[in-house]
């Protein structure tokens, strides 16, 4: 594989399967602290 | 506009959580179109480079058009042609129904490919492929797609996908997709696993990630990369919109769009890791590896269901992976179907059906004008140009109702209202601007470049003619214009009644 691909796919990789993972834990911390307040307001 | 009132189909049921609904989105963006057409799109415009305005086109047409999906139907709370009505107004409907007409014809010769993927994994799973060639697996293909055994899978797929809607939101389409997506990451991670582990398999990835920035010069790359980021993530089919309307209150629409965008193309990316280092792996060269994942074949499936069954038989573990492979493809095509049924069910609903009439009158309906795409090919690819073509339309005419509403409006209102990252101005500009431009751009070139490949574009008989996207499309345009008011008073009527 040359250093192209290789510098490529990391950018790549990082932008889609990164941010997918980041989406993802900002949506499963969004989602404990609505829990966490409606358990407060409860 | 015509608000919704009460209305008894739409009030009782929601996803019963965030997750859930992410997982249908997920299931619903994450089709064939990721595992069979990406990687050969992607090898047909430039390998790696396409990679650059694939990901640009996500920004200025997917994920802003599932915004808008997202804010009509959570805010609506009807299908697509009630939220057509409800924000563009009463003279709106029919392209509505336009959008829900492309997306139900699609489900047509969807159900027939969906039939194809359970049959593919069962006769890989029973060790049916091997021994053969790509001959022999090419003869074996021809023969399922002009029999009556391709009816048999068609039917198979759609009774399956009719049972699911008719359960419902939670008991249905929530407790398949909880399953169905999260094995289809895992499948795809250990093929992606598996085939890089295989000696050559590298040169795959190779030529998935090499960027030859010269082929951006090309217009075909840049449009190609429309289309298919278009077809590949729904944004604009009305799918978006129809299972939005089952979203709890408050929920972060910005967020929810964005992770249905990038897991997409997550998902696409994976794809491509199995299938170009599969075929680099186990073909005699690079060259011949090369030609092979740039090969449409019959109906543009020549790599998947020809090649593929024959590369896993040389391949070590072959046995294991043939059957995975064909396994995701099917969940796949089975979440993306079921949407697709909903959305049908939805719109009929609205009418006033039960869920059930309407689940059993879809699924005969589909079953019925599936029958010419399950028993010729040639209908099956002139259907799938004419309906694929009339996508963009519909992304199209999402961007009008949302300038006639306000887009604004949309953004202030409805996206960054309850939500935890607001968006900007660039929102206003993408979908009042940059989506309409766009769209001329597309359809301009599309035409001009069907002119130039077939002689007779004049003829509506021919499959990849102009004349027949025209004639069809046109024809359904034409009815709907017609039965405008009808259908404004029919869905106000539902809702006066209820």
């Amino acid at each position: 594989m040359t250093v192209k691909a290789i510098i490529f796919m990391i950018i790549m990789l990082g932008i889609f399967w990164g941010g997918f993972i980041c989406l993802i834990a900002l949506t499963a911390k969004f989602e404990r602290n609505k829990k966490s307040r409606k358990n407060v307001d409860d | 506009m015509t608000g919704p009132k009460k209305d008894t189909n739409s009030k009782k049921e929601y996803f019963s959580s965030r997750w859930m609904l992410l997982a249908s989105v997920l299931g619903m963006a994450i089709g064939t179109g990721n595992i069979w057409r990406f990687p050969r799109i992607l090898a047909q415009n430039g390998g790696g480079a396409f990679l650059i305005p694939f990901s640009i086109f996500l920004f200025i047409w997917s994920i802003p058009l599932i915004m808008v999906e997202f804010s009509m139907g959570s805010k609506s709370r009807k299908g697509v042609i009630g939220s057509f009505i409800y924000f563009g107004g009463k003279k709106t409907a029919w392209m509505g129904a336009f959008v829900a007409f492309c997306t139900i014809a699609i489900t047509f010769y969807y159900s027939v490919v969906t039939g194809w993927c359970i049959k593919y994994f069962i006769v890989s799973t029973i060790g049916g492929f091997r021994g053969l060639d790509t001959t022999a697996v090419s003869e074996s293909f021809s023969q399922l797609t002009s029999s009556w055994q391709s009816v048999g899978f068609q039917f198979l797929a759609l009774m399956t996908g009719c049972i699911i809607i008719y359960r419902g939101i939670v008991h249905g389409i929530e407790k398949v997709n909880r399953i169905l997506v999260p094995s289809l990451f895992v499948i795809l991670v250990i093929g992606a696993v598996r085939v890089i582990t295989l000696p050559g398999g590298v040169l795959g990835l190779n030529f998935l990630f090499n960027p030859d920035f010269t082929s951006l010069k090309d217009y075909n790359v840049w449009l190609e990369a429309l289309s298919q980021s278009a077809w590949s993530t729904g944004a604009g089919w009305g799918l978006v919109l129809t299972y939005s309307v089952y979203l709890k209150k408050r929920e972060d629409i910005i967020l929810n769009s964005m992770i249905t965008g990038f897991g997409n193309n997550s998902a696409s990316l994976l794809a491509g890791i199995v299938i170009f280092g599969t075929v680099f792996a186990l073909s005699p060269s690079a060259d011949i590896a090369s030609s092979l994942v740039q090969t449409s074949g019959k109906a543009s499936t020549g790599l998947t269901f020809e090649y593929l069954p024959s590369l896993f038989n040389s391949m070590p573990g072959g046995v294991v992976m043939g059957p995975l492979f064909f396994l995701a493809l099917t969940f796949a095509a089975f979440s993306s179907l079921i949407s697709q049924i909903e959305l049908g069910v939805r719109n009929l609903m609205d009418f006033g059906c039960t869920r059930k009439r309407a689940v059993i009158f879809l699924g005969v309906i589909a079953f019925v004008l599936g029958l010419p795409s399950a028993l010729a090919l040639g209908f099956f690819e002139n259907q799938d140009w004419v309906w694929g073509l009339g996508l963009i339309v519909s992304g199209f005419f999402f961007s009008i109702v949302a300038i006639k509403y306000g887009v604004d409006k949309i953004r202030r209102n409805l996206l960054n209202k309850k939500t935890s990252i607001s968006t900007g101005k660039w929102f206003t500009i993408v979908v009042s601007v940059l989506i309409p431009l766009q769209f001329i751009v597309l359809i301009s070139w599309w035409f001009a470049k069907s002119i130039s490949w077939d002689e007779y574009w004049w003829n509506p008989l021919h499959k990849y003619t102009i004349a027949t996207v025209v004639a069809q499309g046109g024809a359904v345009l034409i009815v709907f214009l017609f039965l405008n008011k009808k259908m404004v008073k029919a869905i106000e009527r539902f809702n006066d009644d209820s």
